[in-house]
């Protein structure tokens, strides 16, 4: 089923309750080298209690690396109108996504993503909004 | 589908080439509809949030044949009918399970000289592990997870996404078992007040630690129930229970589309008093294609990420 769509003029953080973060978005992830990440979306892993998004960027020097972002879980993905097909089919395409790095003494080039978009164009919500961002605040 | 695996990427097949292509012509046709207005269109969001809104009550709940409300359902810690995690905009009143103005959480009140704060190497769903009861209920609103009722004569189940939980409770009237082996969910008999089914529940695993009120978890003092200054690494609300800890869990289905839980935790060695939590609401589930999911921790990096930062940050304290 394809994901639905909604055009928002204004975003209103209304979270009451904080998502479940397995050991704490601060433990694993640094919310102050956050990032746009443009590549292209190369496979999915569609497993619990993460999936995750794989994506070739070129790094500042030109070198193409790749990285694995960490999502919500595929049942969330799904209700929040994005499903594995979604991303199949926009495979080995364009993709930006917004998202924060681990933590200095983590995997390199891992991350988990707070919003990204495919090919398709939709703005897709796929983990935590720590950056506390709106859609116009992305500079997509 | 090709295998078994999780895993997708080029091996997707032609399908997925087909696809792409079909999606780049139409994106082509799109972009040359949007370049010809001249301005930049506001980004479109997956997910309907917009279309979010309180759930209307739906009618009186339906009942068994007995009379007994039917608690049968698949339901959500909210008032929307559907998942909400990371959904915005979302009005608080509808996202919440409960209004902490109203009916707020108290913190729990432990025995003088009593530490339940630090106890034995505990599961959590942090560790993609089991959280008993009453947590794992309670814990659901983290996820804005899905709870599945099953009630059949002389039985209800009792199913969780995350983490992935069953309980079958014997609901026909028998006693407790007489000292019971500790397991996760415990020994649960049943009764009904009125319409109001109630579980009793002992021998708890003395492992699991109780997730406590809901706002302690929320690093700010100032809110009801918030963690007090100087209690910020102290778990939150949690605690750890003793073997004679009695758990009483209230389910009330006060519509068709609403049912109520709460819950309060006895324990003689460890609370003052018994902790009550808020009437928490849950929604039944509006899309009749929406169904309880399967959420086993099948691919959990983040204990050896964890590890590899705090060895990092051990090696480099003081740098």
């Amino acid at each position: 089923m394809r994901a639905k769509v909604a055009v928002l003029s204004v975003i209103l953080l209304a979270m009451v309750a904080p998502a479940f973060a397995h050991h704490g978005f601060q433990a694993e992830f640094d919310k102050s080298k956050c990032m746009d990440l443009k590549g292209t979306l190369t496979s999915i892993d569609w497993d619990n209690p993460h999936a995750y998004v794989h994506m070739n960027v070129k790094d500042p020097s030109g070198k193409t690396v790749s990285w694995s972002l960490e999502m919500i879980t595929p049942n969330a993905l799904r209700r929040n109108g994005s499903t594995r097909q979604d991303f199949l089919s926009n495979m080995n395409k364009p993709m930006v996504a917004r998202a924060c790095p681990a933590k200095a003494g983590g995997t390199m080039y891992r991350g988990t993503a707070e919003f990204l978009q495919l090919s398709d164009g939709l703005l897709r919500v796929v983990g935590q909004n720590v950056e506390n961002l709106t859609p116009e605040q992305l500079h997509w | 589908m090709r295998g078994m695996k999780r895993h997708f990427g080029d091996a997707a097949g032609s399908a997925g080439v087909v696809l792409a292509f079909l999606c780049t012509v139409l994106m082509l046709v799109f972009a040359q509809n949007s370049s010809a207005q001249g301005e930049k269109k506001p980004l479109k969001i997956a997910g309907d949030f917009e279309k979010v809104h309180l759930l209307p009550p739906g009618g009186p709940a339906p009942r068994m044949a007995d009379g007994h409300p039917d608690l049968s359902g698949l339901w959500y810690p909210n008032s929307a009918g559907r998942m909400l995690q990371f959904a915005e905009p979302v009005d608080s009143t509808i996202i919440r399970q409960f209004d902490p103005k109203a009916t707020p959480e108290e913190m729990p009140v432990f025995k003088p000289g009593v530490n339940p704060r630090k106890g034995p190497p505990t599961y959590t769903p942090a560790s993609c592990g089991q959280a008993g009861v009453p947590s794992t209920a309670l814990e659901q609103i983290s996820q804005h997870a899905a709870m599945e009722l099953v009630q059949v004569p002389g039985k209800l189940v009792m199913l969780f996404e995350y983490p992935m939980d069953i309980r079958i409770i014997r609901t026909d009237a028998h006693p407790h078992q007489n000292d019971p082996d500790p397991s996760f969910n415990g020994d649960t008999t049943v009764h009904w007040e009125g319409d109001t089914m109630v579980l009793d529940v002992i021998g708890i695993d003395e492992r699991l630690r109780n997730q406590g009120p809901f706002q302690s978890r929320v690093s700010n003092p100032t809110l009801p129930g918030g963690r007090p200054a100087g209690e910020e690494n102290e778990g939150g609300g949690g605690w750890f229970h003793s073997a004679q800890e009695h758990v009483v869990e209230r389910l009330t289905r006060t519509s068709k589309n609403y049912l109520t839980y709460q819950v309060t935790i006895e324990d003689p060695l460890v609370l003052a008093k018994p902790w009550k939590s808020a009437p928490r609401i849950w929604s039944l589930a509006s899309d009749p294609n929406d169904a309880f999911s399967e959420v086993f921790c099948t691919h959990d990096e983040e204990p050896q990420e964890m590890k590899k930062i705090r060895a990092y940050e051990q090696q480099n304290k003081g740098k």
